[in-house]
């Protein structure tokens, strides 16, 4: 039996109120999957070279997933030279979390 | 603990590492270090459970870094019952003669072993590339590794790579003349 197509809009709609939307747009929502992903931290420069994407662009989706507590940056020594690193938080990953289980909405109906 | 990670430690304490503890955020160099020389041991004949991919900021293996986050102290302090084979020995041998002894290991020892285990990875699924093809698809991956670190990498792969059975007669012909010619 098909499930009722106003039953599914009714969930999208309802659940997308559970989504901070300054976190869903493309850029942000990659470099919280990307952070997730790779636990280990990532650079910035591997960041850059993922995306593929101006400094600027990159810098400003950084920032806004910075304040909004979602990726931490932090200073490492590699080679005896500093460099930050981005991490997820557990409230990146929770939102990540969300927006996926967002998607899935349509994908079980 | 997963006798994979064992044998990561058996070969750390071979060669005598003093890493920092990879749980704590800042040690990422710890963290890279493990992850390299891990991917460098499965593909040179030790045998692993861990996938490793290479995208951009490989060789990485989301399971290693499961394990090394869960026996965090025992990696930091090299702590394993594990008993190296001769196999195992050997390998860890290996790396250590051709890219742990390198003088670049000393100070650029991440930017090595991250160019190094690239060029590796890329010449084991791409048997067929030249030194050409590896320092181009190496700078497309890895933009931020200097040139001459990547040309001392290739360099260090093919040593890896190589298999006395490879030396054929007439290689080795080839070279005792060039031993003659020296003399």
């Amino acid at each position: 039996m098909s499930s009722d197509p106003n039953n599914v809009l009714k969930k999208l709609i309802e659940y997308s109120n559970k989504i901070n939307s300054k976190a869903f747009n493309l850029t942000r929502f990659l470099i919280l999957a990307i952070t997730s992903y790779i636990k280990d931290g990532i650079q910035y420069r591997e960041l850059k070279t993922l995306l593929n994407i101006s400094d600027g662009k990159l810098k400003a989706n950084i920032d806004v997933l910075q304040e909004m507590g979602y990726i931490n940056k932090i200073k490492v020594q590699v080679d005896q030279k500093s460099m930050h690193i981005y991490m997820v938080t557990e409230s990146g990953s929770n939102e990540l979390q969300k927006i996926i289980e967002w998607i899935e909405i349509l994908k079980k109906e | 603990m997963s006798q994979d990670l064992d044998k990561i430690i058996a070969g750390l304490k071979y060669w005598r590492f003093n890493l920092k503890n990879p749980k704590y955020d800042q040690n990422f160099q710890s963290r890279l270090i493990i992850q390299k020389l891990a991917f460098l041991c499965q593909f040179l004949g030790i045998k692993s459970r861990y996938f490793f991919t290479l995208y951009k900021n490989g060789p990485y293996s989301p399971d290693l870094t499961n394990d090394y986050y869960e026996y965090a102290s025992q990696v930091a302090n090299l702590d394993t019952d594990y008993r190296p084979t001769k196999k195992d020995i050997d390998v860890y041998d290996k790396i250590e003669k051709h890219v742990l002894s390198h003088p670049l290991n000393k100070d650029y020892q991440a930017e090595l072993l991250e160019a190094v285990a690239t060029v590796f990875y890329l010449k084991q699924f791409n048997p067929d590339y030249i030194e050409d093809d590896l320092f181009e698809k190496t700078k497309e991956e890895k933009p931020f590794i200097r040139d001459n670190i990547i040309i001392i990498a290739i360099n260090i792969v093919k040593e890896l790579m190589f298999k006395p059975e490879d030396l054929t007669d007439e290689l080795k012909e080839e070279l005792d003349m060039w031993d003659r010619a020296e003399d």
